[in-house]
């Protein structure tokens, strides 16, 4: 789960809110701890802090909870995505006022690995047994190289998947059955040949922009920009030499424009680029943004497989006073047989393979996708997907290489240029 | 009355002295207790994180000056933020202050019907959220649908990428800050020119003076005390600005990058918070180079 956009403008109010919410936390959170600390026992009244940002759907399954186990009620404390992080990461630096769980997105999530000393170690809980519960990448995500500290329980996935306009591929004539444009454009190359094709015929592009090709490709395979030292290698990691070498070979085929933007809503519903790279939870978006289009477009494979876009973990940060508590509610609620009814009631994408044959999941289907087993499609790029080392300034050097190819894209620098200055200013940041 | 009583009764002068100063410092001590909570602590904190590496989480390093060498011997972006900054403030500051003046010259003609509307129109824009003039300027820069560069290619001219190229971006968030200032200052003006007498004006009609002339020989130099606080005003804003390259997007060379934003970056984005108290202080020095330099050139200005 991750929306840029709202991340964006939630950043300016929170980074203004920021103070204000600290107090108020740091309020709370020593309040309770005191006076929980003395109490004790299992008959007690133990309360739960839960931090998270809009889209768990875990609202009804935490009233659930608290009806089973009377002794616990939940504190849901809901704020955007960016102030969540920045909040946590304030709290824990300020050694008060972090809650009892919080949830952690992936692009943080190296950072919090980093500093292990802030959190509980879930396999002092039992997290052992998670293990074989969940997506072997998400293990990896989670845990650190020796599998000795899990961070958090893992929430859901981003399988990613390849939509695509049947009317605009029928037109510069490419297939339109799912199964034989997965069959047609099943290596990127033959991807970006067939959007020139589509370029040709339509004058129409492929996709939005380059950053956003290089980005899906990167994802498919491991090491990308760090090695498992930390060691920048981005130089020389032929994951990172592929993905750049086919973004810029197919600047022609691009719209460039940016994701989250209101000009790539405006482009889908205008049909100015005929594939989208999307996670589950990007579907919404093209409905909201482009109703009109609605039986147009059809799903199939991404080319030489899936990959992963966004998903989360629920961490217990070590300022809690209840690890134990904490630990049972995070695993329960993230249990498969919740993440189903999360699911069911249109929330993320589940972690746990073993749900991936239910029905619910296997018979979704999306007239508006064209698709009656969209659900089957992404169970099974969900269990393609590669774990991908990042380390804590990934984040930092991938962001400079998308930089440096929106770059090349608005004609400023040579794809040479635009990578040594990449190299360069990624050298400089994580140097000094 | 006796020795002991006069002693008595010296100490309790004596007393009562102290804690009128007591309660005296009592009173005004609020202030100072926030101050130096939200003042000076923030200050002297980032003076000392300044010679650190810390990344929040971790502990931190001392790393002694080197944060100020990066800055000057190996940090282009910080220096290319410098100059969009500049460049954008005065992109946006000077035809800002040149329309304010014009529309309150305007707005103060005695044949103007409906004032009250026009003016409280022009100041409107000012009270918007800065969230939503970025949003929706965003949206009118767009390169591919933007409605202005529909009506630029309705013209017949090229199109512009107003968020891949320098002068596109400086433009683009040079339009947001106007957009949103020029009413500001229109209603500052206004009010320096309600302060000039009507007589001045009655003379110089009589004395065949134009309306051109008017303006250029009566108006602005007898607003001149206010022109300097308004330019003033415009290098804070114009130093801080902030908001504006956020939402818009610093573009693919960072040509949106501003001196705060850039800040911002590598506190909240890169968790360099050493590095960026770095840049904190040199901004500060900034500053007062820039308000030595405003304060050098309105004293030259008043004195003239």
């Amino acid at each position: 789960m991750k929306r840029k956009i709202t991340k964006k403008i939630g950043v300016t109010f929170g980074s203004m809110g920021l103070a204000v919410s600290m107090i108020a936390c740091a309020d709370g959170g020593s309040n309770d701890a005191s006076s929980n600390a003395s109490n004790g026992g299992d008959s007690e009244e133990i309360e739960l802090t839960v931090w998270l940002w809009p889209g768990f759907g875990v609202t009804d399954l935490l009233a659930q909870y608290e009806e089973e186990n009377p002794h616990i009620s939940i504190n849901l404390q809901e704020a955007e995505y960016g102030d969540v992080h920045q909040n946590l990461i304030t709290a824990l630096a300020a050694g008060s006022g972090a809650p009892d769980i919080s949830g952690i997105d992936e692009g943080y999530l190296d950072r919090m690995m980093e500093n292990p000393e802030h959190f509980h170690n879930l396999m002092d809980y039992g997290g052992a047994d998670l293990k074989d519960t969940y997506l072997d990448f998400k293990w990896e995500q989670g845990t650190n190289h020796e599998e000795d500290f899990l961070i958090g329980v893992p929430t859901d996935v981003g399988p990613m998947v390849m939509a695509y306009r049947m009317d605009l591929f029928e037109e510069a004539g490419l297939p339109t059955d799912p199964n034989e444009v997965a069959e047609q454009m099943s290596t990127w190359e033959d991807y970006i040949e067939a959007g020139k094709q589509l370029n040709d015929v339509t004058d129409g592009y492929m996709f939005n922009n380059l950053s956003d090709l290089y980005t899906a490709i990167l994802e498919q395979g491991s090491p990308q920009h760090f090695d498992e030292d930390n060691n920048f290698i981005s130089e020389e990691s032929e994951r990172n030499l592929y993905a750049w070498d086919l973004a810029t070979s197919a600047e022609g085929i691009s719209a460039n424009i940016e994701r989250h933007t209101t000009e790539w809503g405006a482009g889908v519903a205008a049909g100015e680029f005929a594939t989208v790279f999307l996670p589950p939870w990007m579907l919404g978006n093209i409905k909201e943004d482009a109703p009109d289009t609605d039986g147009l477009w059809n799903v199939t494979n991404m080319p030489e497989g899936s990959g992963n876009f966004g998903g989360s973990f629920l961490s217990l940060p070590a300022e809690g006073d209840h690890p134990e508590e904490a630990y049972d509610l995070a695993t329960w609620l993230m249990a498969p047989e919740q993440q189903l009814t999360i699911f069911e009631n249109s929330g993320p994408f589940p972690s746990t393979p073993e749900l991936y044959d239910e029905p619910a999941i296997q018979e979704l289907e999306d007239t508006f996708f064209t698709r009656t087993d969209l659900g089957a499609l992404y169970a099974e790029a969900a269990e393609d997907i590669v774990y991908g080392y990042k380390g804590p300034n990934h984040d930092l050097v991938n962001e400079l290489f998308q930089e440096a190819l929106g770059s090349v894209e608005d004609g400023n620098n040579t794809p040479e240029e635009a990578w040594r200055n990449a190299i360069d200013e990624a050298e400089r940041q994580i140097g000094r | 009355m006796s020795e002991n009583n006069r002693l008595l009764i010296k100490g309790n002068k004596y007393n009562q002295k102290i804690t009128e100063r007591r309660t005296g410092i009592l009173f005004i001590s609020p202030f100072f207790i926030l101050f130096g909570i939200f003042g000076i602590w923030p200050l002297l904190f980032t003076a000392y994180l300044s010679f650190h590496r810390w990344d929040i989480l971790g502990t931190s390093e001392f790393v002694g000056l080197s944060n100020y060498i990066n800055l000057f011997t190996n940090d282009p972006l910080f220096w290319r933020a410098l100059g969009n900054t500049f460049s954008i403030w005065i992109m946006s500051t000077v035809p800002q202050l040149i329309l304010a003046l014009l529309i309150a010259f305007f707005l103060n003609q005695q044949f103007l019907k409906g004032k009250t509307f026009f003016r409280l129109g022009i100041f409107v824009p000012n009270v918007t959220s800065v969230v939503a003039v970025g949003i929706v300027f965003s949206a009118m820069f767009g390169t591919q649908y933007g409605v202005v560069n529909y009506l630029i290619s309705a013209l017949g001219f090229d199109i512009i990428n107003w968020r891949g190229s320098y002068f596109g971006t400086h433009v683009a968030i040079s339009a947001m800050v106007l957009w949103r200032w020029v009413g500001y200052n229109t209603i500052i003006y206004l009010a320096g020119l309600q302060s000039i007498g009507k007589d001045i004006y009655e003379a110089a009609t009589i004395d065949g003076a134009s309306k051109l002339q008017q303006l250029l020989y009566i108006t602005i130099p007898m607003l001149r005390p206010i022109i300097i606080f308004t330019v003033i005003q415009s290098t804070i804003g114009g130093m801080q600005l902030f908001a504006e390259p956020l939402i818009f997007g610093v573009g693919s060379n960072y040509q949106g990058l501003t001196m705060t934003l850039y800040l911002y970056q590598e506190a909240f984005n890169r968790f360099s918070f050493g590095y960026a108290a770095a840049i904190a202080w040199m901004l500060f020095f900034i500053v007062i180079i820039v308000s030595l330099i405003n304060l050098f050139f309105s004293q030259k200005i008043k004195s003239a």
